[in-house]
């Protein structure tokens, strides 16, 4: 009887555990094979699989419905959004966690405060503030609230992360008459690849998910991302939903190559990356 | 140490590691604080100047209803993710680290997965789960005879605030359960050992030992939740844009729908303003309810 008991509550478990993860992967399978279905087929049965397989619906995605266009406009923030944060935190992260100056409390609390201000909240006062600068619609603008959002998390962790490592290595660098340019960079950046994988993956995936500010700042046809691009997919050309799913796994698609191959990475920078700010 | 023995002069070196990153940060988030701040004290409808209004405006906000019931759906979902997200996702890591369980990573990165799908391709994916004609929910309800509870859930005053809780939980429960995984990995073995041997086992052993262990895990989870049910603005936007009428109006969008298509951009900000100051109360009360020392170190 015991025997049994013990046996039943594991597989039990294990069986609500394999059917919670089926429910977390099961809307992505369908949104794959949906996209695949004709818009007869789609409408008629949800969860049919596809007859035949509609390759069109991508190119039809793509290029009448321009998401191509759209996908590289948010490759470009991504990964100038992830250059220049990456850098500016590397640097006020380094000085922060190594030297003591005057200002060093008005940094933090500025940090601070951008880590407590709900930022959509202020979507209205910075469309003022880029409108009267004639800032909106150019190309590479959203690369500022982003920085906003994204700087204190990531200073945060390379400044606690840098606190870290010993400082006998640069003091040897120096005493061996090493720059501090040549420190940092051959030896502080060498040390700091996981801290700086981590701010490059929470930074990246923010970019390419973001929609607020895009939608305010970024929304005309000729810099939108693909977020708002497929947002507004209805209004641009038809209403149909098998090209709009075929949008959606387009844009699903660089993170989720990206998840199959760095999941631990992911996983560790993005909860990481939120507990310790 | 290191300071002082540098040739270069410190204020320098400060001038070139922290200004820029602090002149471009201070343009993207003091600056639009101010401006909003600025702003919430003008009177500013239409395309008329802006004209110094004084505290009139926080009197109106105060006294708007629609700012009050926005604030009470905020407050309604993160009752609903706190339990959901932080809850399922207590539950789930502490199944997750059982011994009996197989396979234990390959889980953690399914469920971790929806964390990383955008708001927009979330929230048309769960339109599609509830749209009511051929939404997946209906026709698996009508498939086992539930046919009668089928309903068009985003358009069901009601209902809304709840269905729109669903997706948010389904995206961050996984993210929630690798923290508390990652906070359960973190007490020692020797701790949960000789708790066995006292007898402690089962739910004994989760109350008197896991779950004071991983209290601080639990509030840095919950102040999180709230932070982010606060910010709550695309998700709504995309799903229902706060309708049908207000009903599931959020505090972020009401302001971006005040000044962005009422264009009254005085007001918007005033309610900008006032979305601050009450997520940091909110945020400010539940660490001094949870225990602030604690978190703070």
């Amino acid at each position: 009887m015991r025997d049994r008991k013990a046996v039943v509550g594991p597989v039990l478990g294990n069986i609500a555990l394999f059917a919670v993860a089926v429910t977390c992967i099961y809307p992505l399978v369908w949104l794959a094979y949906s996209s695949l279905k004709t818009e007869n087929e789609f409408v008629r049965s949800m969860f049919s699989l596809p007859t035949s397989l509609q390759w069109s619906n991508y190119y039809l995605a793509l290029i009448k419905s321009k998401i191509l266009f759209f996908f590289l406009n948010t490759v470009f923030n991504g990964v100038t959004t992830v250059a220049v944060i990456v850098f500016f935190t590397f640097c006020i992260g380094y000085f922060l966690a190594r030297y003591n100056f005057k200002g060093k409390a008005l940094v933090y609390s500025l940090l601070t405060l951008g880590l407590v201000v709900p930022v959509h909240s202020l979507l209205v006062p910075m469309y003022i503030q880029y409108k009267l600068l004639g800032m909106v619609d150019h190309r590479g603008v959203l690369i500022l609230p982003y920085l906003g959002v994204m700087l204190p998390l990531a200073v945060f962790l390379i400044d606690a992360y840098i606190t870290t490592l010993p400082r006998e290595l640069e003091q040897a660098a120096e005493i061996e008459g090493a720059t501090l340019f040549h420190t940092l960079t051959r030896i502080i950046v060498p040390l700091s690849g996981p801290i700086l994988i981590t701010a490059i993956i929470i930074v990246f995936n923010f970019a390419w998910n973001e929609f607020p500010f895009s939608l305010v700042l970024n929304a005309s046809e000729r810099v939108r991302n693909i977020a708002v691009g497929i947002m507004n997919f209805a209004s641009d050309w038809d209403t149909k939903w098998t090209l709009r799913i075929a949008a959606c796994v387009i844009s699903l698609f660089p993170v989720t190559i990206l998840y199959v191959f760095f999941n631990r990475q992911i996983i560790r920078g993005m909860t990481e990356g939120s507990v310790k700010g | 140490m290191v300071e002082g023995t540098r040739k270069k002069p410190l204020g320098k070196l400060v001038a070139i590691f922290i200004l820029p990153g602090m002149l471009v940060f201070g343009f993207s988030i003091v600056v639009p604080t101010l401006v909003a701040v600025w702003y919430s004290l003008n009177k500013w409808p239409s395309i008329i100047t802006p004209q110094w209004n004084g505290i009139a405006n926080f009197v109106d906000l105060v006294n708007d209803k629609l700012f009050w019931s926005s604030l009470w759906n905020n407050l309604k979902l993160a009752l609903y993710t706190l339990i959901g997200q932080v809850g399922i996702g207590y539950v789930l890591a502490f199944i997750l680290a059982s011994r009996l369980v197989t396979s234990r990573d390959f889980l953690r990165t399914v469920m971790f997965f929806p964390v990383l799908i955008s708001t927009v391709v979330l929230s048309f994916l769960w339109t599609l789960v509830y749209s009511n004609d051929y939404g997946m929910l209906n026709v698996v309800l009508r498939a086992v005879g539930l046919g009668g509870a089928a309903n068009a859930w985003l358009s069901d005053p009601h209902i809304v605030v709840e269905a729109l809780a669903v997706p948010l939980i389904w995206q961050w429960f996984g993210f929630y359960m690798v923290i508390f995984m990652g906070a359960l990995g973190t007490i020692p073995k020797e701790i949960m050992e000789s708790a066995e041997l006292d007898g402690a086992v089962g739910f004994k052993k989760a109350f008197f030992i896991s779950i004071p262990l991983t209290y601080d895990a639990v509030v840095v989870a919950v102040l999180l939740c709230l932070s982010g049910i606060m910010k709550m603005f695309d998700t709504v936007l995309v799903m229902t844009d706060g309708g049908p009428g207000n009903s599931s109006m959020v505090l972020a969008l009401y302001a971006y729908r005040v000044s962005f298509r009422n264009i009254n951009i005085g007001y918007g900000n005033t309610i900008a303003v006032g979305i601050v100051i009450v997520s940091l109360t909110i945020t400010f009360l539940a660490r001094f309810i949870l225990g602030g020392k604690r978190y703070a170190r």
